[in-house]
């Protein structure tokens, strides 16, 4: 730093990296974002009854548990990178993030799987009020996948040059964005997958 | 390390979460398949989720370790989501 300049290792207020409390403000506000969603999505179940009953189990559960055993190893994936990237371990941060980055594409190609099936089928947003819901939700956490994935290529394309990558704090701020897609996973998965489905109902 | 644990204990920590996180998808699925869909199965699949988000939170996303101002901003968010659920599942709409 250039002397003169005003540098502060800490933050003397909060005492919380700017980045990760700016992340953790941001998470708050994509909370409610999704909270939105959620509401539309109670009110259009009790305005239209038996509905999504109906629809729920023309979904597959299985492609969507695929997805979540996916999101969450990437999860794991993703902390261990940052445990690495620490403790300079330059190879192994670019093999864990390497493979929360082949997470993020496994879940966009299976994504896409379900989505062309649906399609092929003429479903679409329009078709009910079930697919609209389900189309807004999957779809706007899809982005959020690719949302991750930017920052993810940048970060690991980096550690291959000669200067490397060794900013733990911006890893682990992307980390807690991460995490975060997969949190929006856990809800929407049981939600759209499970628990309006009847014919899951074998015991 | 940044949460004040070595190397090999915070990936014990790690694995352990995301074993449990495994653990509670396979539960969440089996949940499903028992006769009680309709509110008592909403709420199950919900309290699972809840569980796997506490564990998320706490350990990959270090709030367990963090200051505490962070658990106090994430909470607020989370409780008028709570409020609002509950308040759209009491006035029936």
């Amino acid at each position: 730093m250039a002397h003169g300049a005003l540098t502060l290792d800490h933050e003397p207020v909060t005492g919380i990296p700017h980045g990760k409390l700016g992340m953790w403000i941001f998470l708050a506000t994509e909370i409610m974002f999704f909270s939105g969603f959620f509401a539309t999505l109670i009110v259009m179940n009790h305005a239209n009854p038996g509905l999504f009953e109906e629809t729920a189990q023309k979904l597959s559960w299985q492609l969507a548990l695929l997805n979540t055993v996916v999101l969450i190893s990437s999860s794991l994936t993703m902390a261990l990178s940052i445990l690495n990237l620490e403790r300079k371990d330059t190879k192994k941060f670019q093999l864990f993030l390497g493979l929360t980055l082949l997470g993020a594409f496994i879940f966009l190609v299976v994504k896409y799987i379900e989505y062309s099936g649906k399609f092929a089928l003429d479903i679409t947003p329009e078709t009910n009020v079930f697919y609209a819901c389900y189309f807004l939700m999957t779809g706007f956490h899809g982005l959020h996948v690719v949302g991750g994935i930017v920052p993810m290529v940048w970060m690991l394309g980096k550690s291959f040059t000669e200067a490397g990558y060794t900013n733990v704090g911006r890893v682990e701020v992307l980390g807690l964005y991460w995490h975060f897609v997969d949190l929006v996973w856990i809800f929407l998965f049981p939600i759209f997958y499970l628990l309006y489905n009847p014919t899951l109902i074998i015991f | 390390m940044a949460e004040g644990l070595t190397y090999e204990k915070a990936k014990a920590e790690y694995l352990k979460v995301f074993y449990s996180l495994m653990a509670f998808t396979v539960l969440t699925v089996f949940a499903a398949m028992l006769p009680f869909h309709g509110w008592v199965g909403i709420i199950v699949g919900l309290l699972i989720a809840a569980v796997k988000t506490a564990l998320v939170m706490y350990v990959f996303m270090h709030l367990k370790f963090d200051s505490p101002y962070l658990r106090i901003f994430i909470a607020v968010p989370l409780f008028l989501m709570f409020v609002m659920i509950f308040a759209f599942r009491v006035l029936g709409i």
